[in-house]
């Protein structure tokens, strides 16, 4: 038997992958919802689902659930998944380790085939950016809503699917120029 | 000497490069409560530190490991090959 040693800090170069192929439209595809048990998690990313069902024309939505927030998803959700629906979101992230861990499990469904977007707060930016040049998916892109997300009352989460819903729908679709927050395009 | 300092270039501009270049992730972790802090570069070692306010959020703080890559691929080029060392606060890692 031999060993094969990774260093996890990305000190070795990563291997290089691409995204997943973009879709043509969103209308009648099968959605993924990776909670990552969050506070606010399940029913923000609901949200976003709701409105990408009536405005999009998302035929269904699934959802799925990792236990712990700051651990990458378990591969076997991730290939369930993957097997299931056409596309995803993943999130929610408005902490140092949820949003790294949803944007590794965002990229971790690209590599399984279908697109998948992070929803992510804007003060992780800039560790978001190292993250994927770390998982060697340069390209990949997120949602960015205004923090925080874990501690808003309802009317405050439905404003924020709101300004996620057409990134989503967006990042599947490959479009370059990405609809943002106000908060976000200010900065 | 430090191979991963440019020649000609004073550690101390290097160590403000360093800061410059890590400002963003800074106040990133700022938000769940820490100081991510440029202690020194020195030998090709650079170290860091990472302080918890009182309340910080012990579970959104990231790994050490992926902390160090993210650092790693945040450093300017020249300085990206450094050896990072980063303490973290005992009571979480």
């Amino acid at each position: 038997m031999s060993f094969e040693f990774l260093d996890p800090s990305g000190g070795a170069k990563a291997e290089l992958h691409a995204v997943a192929p973009r879709l043509r439209e969103v209308k009648g595809l099968r959605l993924g919802l990776l909670d990552n048990s969050k506070t606010n998690a399940e029913k923000y990313l609901k949200m976003v689902g709701e409105i990408l069902v009536n405005r999009y024309g998302v035929g269904e939505v699934k959802l799925y659930r990792k236990e712990a927030l700051s651990k990458p998803a378990p591969s076997v959700v991730l290939d369930e998944l993957a097997a299931q629906c056409d596309f995803a979101i993943t999130g929610i992230g408005d902490c140092g380790s949820c949003s790294t861990n949803s944007v590794h499990d965002g990229i971790e469904i690209e590599k399984r085939g279908i697109p998948a977007v992070a929803i992510c707060t804007e003060a992780f930016l800039p560790g978001l950016d190292a993250l994927t040049k770390m998982r060697g998916m340069p390209e990949y892109r997120f949602a960015v809503v205004p923090h925080p997300l874990g501690v808003l009352f309802d009317d405050e989460l439905r404003q924020r699917a709101e300004l996620a819903a057409p990134q989503v729908a967006a990042i599947v679709s490959g479009e370059r120029a990405l609809p943002t927050s106000p908060s976000v395009a200010a900065a | 000497m430090t191979p991963s300092v440019e020649e000609g270039v004073e550690p101390g501009d290097s160590l403000a490069r360093v800061r410059a270049a890590l400002a963003g992730l800074v106040s990133a972790f700022a938000t769940d409560g820490y100081d991510l802090k440029v202690i020194e570069l020195a030998q090709g070692c650079l170290r860091l530190a990472i302080e918890a306010h009182a309340g910080a959020c012990a579970e959104c703080l990231v790994p050490q490991a992926m902390m160090i890559g993210m650092v790693r691929t945040t450093l300017p080029p020249e300085l990206a090959g450094s050896r990072i060392e980063i303490a973290y606060p005992t009571a979480t890692h």
